[in-house]
C-alpha cells in the first residue's frame, strides 16, 4: 500500500486529490454548493457557480485568505474543502465529538457549528498553525511520546483542545483535565495517554 | 441546509427592525444550537440577523444586582470574578453544562433560549409538539420510552426536561430577564419567562415576536451566602442532567434566612420549589430540615412507566445539594 501511494504521488495523483477530483465529478447537486467553487488558492478553474455566493476574507494561521463561499459553509468545510487544511477533522458535524476543534481568537471552538462568513474579523488557528515550522508544539511531541492516539482521527481536535485547556489553566490535575477535555471523544479509547500527554505538557509550559 | 440571507445588526434597534422587516427571520448569537438545528432542518430560517456585534457584553454590578449582558459567553460569565464573588451558583451551574468548546461559543441569552436535544425533536419523521402545533409526543403514549421525561409541568405535546443548567442556577438565585421589544423594554423574573409546553404553541417562553433578551440580572437582595449545584447524569461529564439540584442559602449562625431551591431534569422548564423554600425560612440548616423540605418539593410529581425513579432521585439530590450548599460558603469555590 505504501509503495503504491508513493507511486501515485510521483505521478502527480495523491490519494487525497484523487478523492477530491472524483468527489467533484460524482457528488450530487445538493452537496456541491457546500464544497464551494474552485477559485481557491490551489485551483484556478471555475467549474460551477455558487448560488448566492458571498466573498469573504478569513484569517487562518496568520494568513489572510480571500474566498467566495456559500453563505451556509461552516468554518470546518471551508478549511477542509477550500483551503485544503485537512488537519481539522470532520467527525459528527453536529457538535458532539470535538474532532473539528480549532482556536478562534485563542479560544477553542467547534468549527462545524460556526458559519465561516461570521468569522471574518477573527484569527483562526488550526492544527497546521500550531507548530513552528518543523518544530512541533510541545503537546504534539507529548502525544507522540505518550502514544496518545491509535487511529488518529480525533487527534488534531484533542491537541487543539489540549493546548487551549493548558492555556486556560484548566490542567492542574488529572481530574480537571478529564473534565475540561470531555468535549473530545476518542473512539479508540486512548484517554489515559491523552491525559498523560496534556498533564506532562502542562507542567513543562 | 436551506438557503438564507444574512445581515449584521449593530444595535438593538437595527436588529429588531431587520427581524420584523423580513419573513421567517431569526436572530443568531453564538449559533451553537441554531446552526446545529439548521443543519438538521428543524429550523429553516430565510433570514439571519447576526446580533453578535451588539454590545450586550457587560458583566457589572448595577445597584444591588449583578448584570450579565445577553451576549456574554458562558465561559466569560462563569469565570468573571464578580460572578464568583457574588453569585457563584451561576459558575457552579454553567461549568456543569456542555463542554469548554461549546461554553466558549454559547451566550447567556442563547443558553436560556436553547431547544431540547430530544431524539424526537431531532427526528423530523417523528411527531413532536415542539416542532408542530398540536402534535402529540410519542413518549407520552402507552408504548413510549419516557425514562428521561420530566415529572413536573408535563403536557402531551412535550415532556422533555429543559436542557439548561445555567437557567436552573439562575432560577434558584431569583434572577430577572431584561427584554427589549420594538417599543419598550421590560423585566420579568426568570421563573415567569418560561411557560410549560402547550398544544397551542411550539414555544415555551413568553418572549414576544421580535423581542431580544438584552441581559440577565441577578438580585443581591436575598443576601445568599452559600450555594451548590449537583448534577447527576448517565456519564460523568458532557451529558444532560438526569437530575440536577441548585441550592442557595442566606445562612447566619446556621439559621436559614432565605433559600433558593431549583432543579433541572425534572421540569419541562427550569423548576423552582417555592414551597420548600418557604418551609426552610427561619429554620436551622439541619439534615432533618433538608429532608422535610425535599419531601415537600417532590409533591405533585407525575411519573410514567420508566421514570418513576426520578422522584426518589430528586428527593435525595435536593437533600444532598442542601448539605453541599451548607458546606460551601461564597468565595470557597
Amino acid at each position: 500500500m505504501k509503495n503504491k501511494g508513493q507511486n501515485e504521488e510521483k505521478q502527480g495523483l495523491s490519494r487525497r486529490n484523487f478523492l477530491q477530483i472524483s468527489g467533484t465529478a460524482t457528488a450530487g447537486v445538493a452537496a456541491l454548493p457546500l464544497l464551494g467553487s474552485t477559485i481557491g488558492p490551489n485551483q484556478q478553474e471555475k467549474v460551477f457557480e455558487i448560488p448566492k455566493a458571498v466573498e469573504i476574507v478569513l484569517t487562518v494561521n496568520g494568513k489572510k485568505e480571500r474566498l467566495e463561499i456559500d453563505p451556509r459553509a461552516s468554518v470546518l468545510d471551508t478549511l477542509r474543502y477550500r483551503l485544503n487544511l485537512t488537519g481539522t477533522k470532520k467527525g459528527c458535524d453536529a457538535g458532539h465529538c470535538g474532532a473539528c476543534t480549532v482556536h478562534i481568537n485563542g479560544e477553542r471552538k467547534l468549527s462545524c457549528l460556526t458559519l465561516a462568513m461570521r468569522h471574518q474579523n477573527d484569527e483562526i488557528t488550526t492544527i497546521e498553525g500550531l507548530s513552528d515550522g518543523d518544530q512541533l508544539h510541545p503537546l504534539q511531541e507529548a502525544f507522540i511520546e505518550h502514544d496518545a492516539f491509535q487511529c488518529g482521527y480525533c487527534t488534531s481536535g484533542q491537541i487543539m483542545s489540549g493546548v487551549a485547556c493548558i492555556n486556560e489553566g484548566h490542567a492542574k490535575d488529572t481530574e480537571e483535565i478529564r473534565e475540561y477535555m470531555s468535549g473530545n471523544i476518542c473512539r479508540c479509547g486512548a484517554y489515559p495517554n491523552i491525559i498523560k500527554a496534556v498533564e506532562t505538557t502542562a507542567k513543562k509550559m | 441546509m436551506k438557503h438564507f440571507n444574512y445581515t449584521v445588526a449593530n444595535s438593538t434597534k437595527d436588529a429588531i427592525k431587520e427581524k420584523s422587516n423580513h419573513k421567517n427571520a431569526y436572530y443568531i448569537a453564538g449559533g451553537s444550537n441554531l446552526v446545529d438545528m439548521m443543519k438538521v432542518g428543524i429550523q429553516r430560517p430565510d433570514y439571519l440577523v447576526d446580533i453578535m456585534s451588539i454590545p450586550f457584553k457587560e458583566i457589572k454590578k448595577e445597584g444591588n444586582s449583578i448584570r450579565l449582558g445577553a451576549l456574554v459567553s458562558n465561559t466569560a460569565a462563569a469565570e468573571a470574578a464578580l460572578v464568583l464573588q457574588n453569585a457563584p451558583l451561576v459558575t457552579q451551574s454553567i461549568t456543569k453544562g456542555a463542554t469548554q468548546q461549546i461554553r466558549n461559543m454559547a451566550t447567556i441569552g442563547g443558553n436560556l433560549m436553547q431547544e431540547p436535544r430530544c431524539p424526537h425533536f431531532y427526528d423530523l419523521s417523528s411527531a413532536c409538539g415542539r416542532r408542530t402545533q398540536n402534535a402529540v409526543c410519542p413518549t407520552t403514549t402507552e408504548k413510549g420510552d419516557n425514562r428521561s421525561n420530566a415529572i413536573f409541568g408535563i403536557n402531551n405535546s412535550c415532556n422533555i426536561p429543559h436542557p439548561s443548567d445555567m437557567a436552573v442556577g439562575m432560577l434558584a438565585l431569583r434572577s430577572n430577564v431584561i427584554l427589549q421589544g420594538k417599543k419598550e423594554a421590560r423585566k420579568m423574573p426568570l421563573g415567569e419567562f418560561y411557560h410549560i409546553p402547550s398544544n397551542e404553541s411550539t414555544k415555551i417562553t413568553y418572549l414576544k415576536e421580535g423581542e431580544l433578551i438584552t441581559a440577565v440580572e441577578i438580585p443581591l437582595e436575598p443576601g445568599f451566602t452559600h450555594s451548590a449545584y449537583l448534577k447527576v447524569r448517565d456519564r460523568k461529564s458532557y451529558a444532560f442532567a438526569l437530575i440536577s439540584g441548585a441550592v442557595a442559602f442566606n445562612l447566619k449562625d446556621n439559621l436559614i434566612n432565605e433559600s433558593g431551591i431549583a432543579a433541572g431534569g425534572v421540569g419541562t422548564i427550569p423548576w423552582r420549589f417555592k414551597n420548600a423554600e418557604q418551609f426552610l425560612k427561619g429554620k436551622m440548616a439541619t439534615v432533618e430540615n433538608f429532608k422535610k423540605a425535599a419531601a415537600i418539593a417532590i409533591q405533585g410529581a407525575k411519573t410514567g412507566k420508566h421514570n418513576k425513579f426520578k422522584v426518589r432521585l430528586l428527593e435525595r439530590i435536593l437533600v444532598r445539594t442542601m448539605i453541599m450548599a451548607k458546606n460551601t460558603p461564597y468565595g470557597t469555590n
